[in-house]
Parts: structure tokens; sequence; C-alpha cells
């Protein structure tokens, strides 16, 4: 698998690029106030309103620079009904890519209660990347704000 | 991976463009398979984004995409003599070696050359060059490394071979960039020719298949 990495403060994390739609640049986000103070806002992706979280703040707790290696990573996220999204994921450094098999992970050994999405890590010239797992990225409370259709089904 | 990025441009103190005295330079042949240089180059992307920059991505991509707007068509480039030509690659088989045709007595002319083997299976054998009345190679291209081929194509069951001096390859064109054909070019050339592509600043003769490919059924006839 490929992973696409990026950088939250000093660490490495990755994500599958299976997920991965389309990697572009950082573009203005429309707020919505009151919302969790990791999403960054909407933006118009070709007609869709696409959500994006910012994972500098979940992940480190600062807002990503707009530098030109932050870029917004969208994804393939699946709804509660089986219903496909597009999520935005904001993230810096996002220039480098590191090819791996699922036997290279290995486990962090704890998981933490409030980030369920760290997942396995790879050990790749001498630095560890934390795979995140998209699926679990949202809590459920975010999850039904963003995408509110999945309630009325 | 990320290497700690120099401080200096060393590539171009030590390195590919400075007077080479680095160690790694031995195994690494360039600095480009550098980890020092690609992080350096990595370094560039952390630079802040100019004024507009995200206003004009954001209208970008509030815009939806017009993909598969443009028809392309995929064409196969030979070269027989100084022309170049094309052929769809649809109706393109192989590029095979070249091989002695076997003449048929009473039959073989001056376009229907005989019957080669292409893997153990008979084709018939034509010379287009011929059929469009190219003169063959001048030796004055002997210095180019090319290698002469055997070019198998096929419509409809038909299948043709036909020696070329080179096969330059696959190539995808924008049929709005095919043109006309100059008015200067010979009437067998015209008569085949669906119009022509430019290529490389040199331009390509794009065949018109269901022509090319009767009048090499015509030169079946005895």
């Amino acid at each position: 698998m490929l992973l696409l990495q990026f950088q939250a403060g000093k660490d490495r994390y990755g994500v599958d690029v299976s997920r991965v739609i389309e990697v572009i640049q950082m573009v203005v986000f429309r707020p919505l106030p009151h919302a969790d103070p990791a999403v960054a806002g909407l933006f118009n992706y070709r007609g869709t309103m696409v959500p994006v979280i910012d994972l500098t703040v979940l992940l480190e707790g600062s807002v990503s620079r707009p530098l030109f290696s932050t870029r917004v990573i969208l994804v393939d996220y699946p709804g509660r009904n089986g219903e496909r999204h597009i999520l935005g994921l904001l993230a810096e450094r996002v220039t480098e890519t590191v090819f791996c098999t699922e036997g290279d992970l290995r486990p962090a050994g704890m998981a933490v209660d409030g980030a369920p999405y760290l997942g396995d890590l790879l050990v790749h010239a001498g630095e560890m990347i934390q795979r995140v797992a998209i699926e679990q990225l949202l809590p459920s409370s975010l999850q039904e704000s963003l995408f509110p259709s999945a309630l009325e089904v | 991976m990320e290497p700690s990025a120099p401080d200096r441009a060393c590539w171009k103190e030590n390195g590919t463009f400075g007077d080479r005295s680095c160690p790694e330079l031995a195994a690494l042949a360039h600095c480009r398979n550098c980890p020092v240089y690609s992080a350096a180059g990595r370094r560039l992307l952390d630079r802040k984004l100019p004024d507009g920059y995200r206003e004009e991505w954001t209208d970008r991509l509030a815009t939806r995409k017009d993909a598969g707007k443009v028809e392309t068509v995929s064409i196969i480039v030979f070269r027989l003599g100084e022309e170049l030509l094309a052929l769809k690659t649809i109706f393109f088989q192989e590029a095979a070696e070249e091989a002695v045709p076997h003449s048929i007595p009473l039959r073989t002319g001056e376009v229907f050359k005989g019957i080669v083997n292409v893997n153990g299976e008979l084709i018939l054998c034509v010379s287009v060059a011929a059929l469009l009345g190219i003169t063959a190679e001048e030796d004055g291209s002997a210095n180019r490394k090319v290698y002469p081929r055997l070019v198998v194509v096929s419509r409809d069951g038909q299948r043709f071979a036909f020696p070329a001096d080179e096969v330059i390859g696959v190539h995808r064109f924008l049929l709005a960039d095919l043109q006309e054909l100059p008015a200067t070019v010979s009437r067998s050339i015209r008569a085949l020719t669906a119009g022509i592509l430019p290529w490389q600043e040199r331009t390509v003769g794009l065949l018109e298949e269901e022509k090319f490919f009767a009048a090499l059924s015509r030169s079946l006839a005895p």
C-alpha cells in the first residue's frame, strides 16, 4: 500500500492513498461558526460543498500554516448508511509518499481514548510514520453535524 | 523521508553542478539521486503562499472539470523513406522483425509482395511505400540508429504486413489538430490520407483506414 505522508508539529503521519480522491492546493475556506475547532470550514469543490478538517488542529493543537506544502487531501469518507462523502483534510508538508506492506506496520501498543483514528506505525528511514484511519477520524457528533443526511435516512 | 537539508547548496560546491568531489557522488552518479538534494527541493515548498494564490485556486476548483470533452485519437506512427505516416492504433497488431516475403508466381506485383511468416502465421505482405509512391530509404540516414520493422495491421479480419523503415510508436492526438493536406502532396498519398497532424516540428500523414485497406485488397488482384 502507498501512504501519503503529512506532518503535524514534528511528527509524521500517513493516510492510505486508496481513499484519496485528489490532493489540492490550500484554498479559502468558508468558516462554520460554532463548529468544532478542528473544522477549518467549507469550500466549493467542483460544485459540491466539502467540509475540511484541519489535521494540524486535531493532532497538534495549532492551525495549519499557509505554505505551498500545506495541502487539502480530499478523501472518500464512508457515511453511516453506506453513502459516500467527500471530506477535505488540511495538513502540512504533504510532499512525500511511502510504499509499505501491511506487515511493515507495527502496532502502536496503546490506544488513546480520544483518538481512535491513530493506527499502526511504520518505521521508515529512521522516522516513525503513524497511519491515520480515515473512517474513524470524525467523532460521531462531528460526523452528524458535517454530514446530516446520514441522520435522515 | 526527511534528511536534514543542507544550509548551503552543496550540489553547486562539490556536487554535480560543482567540482564533483562529493564522496557520495560515486554511488549516486547525480545529485538528483541524493536525499540531501531532494530534501532541499522539498523545502522550496515550505514557502509562504503569495497573495491571491488561495483565492485563485478557490475559484479554479469551484468550476466543474470538462473532462471527456476533448476528442483524442491514438495512432501508431511509422516512417517510410522520408514520410511519416500513421494509422489508428486499433488497426495495428504488431511490429515484427523484418522478413523477406515469399513471392507468389503470377500474383506478386509492385504492391503485393507475397507471403511472410510472422510468429508462425502466414500473412499477406504488401509494400505501402509502392502503394503511395514513396521512394525507398536513402543511404544518407545510415548514421541514425533505426530498426526497420514489419508492421502488421488488421481490419475486419483482413490482415496485412508491410515493411516500414522505422516504427516510431503510439501517440495520442487531438482530433481538432487534424489538418487538410496541402495541395502539393502527390495524388496517391492524398487519396488514402485523412489529413495531416503536427508532430515534433514535422507532420504525420494519417491514413484513412477504409480507403487504405481497400487499396491493399485491390493490390491482391492479378
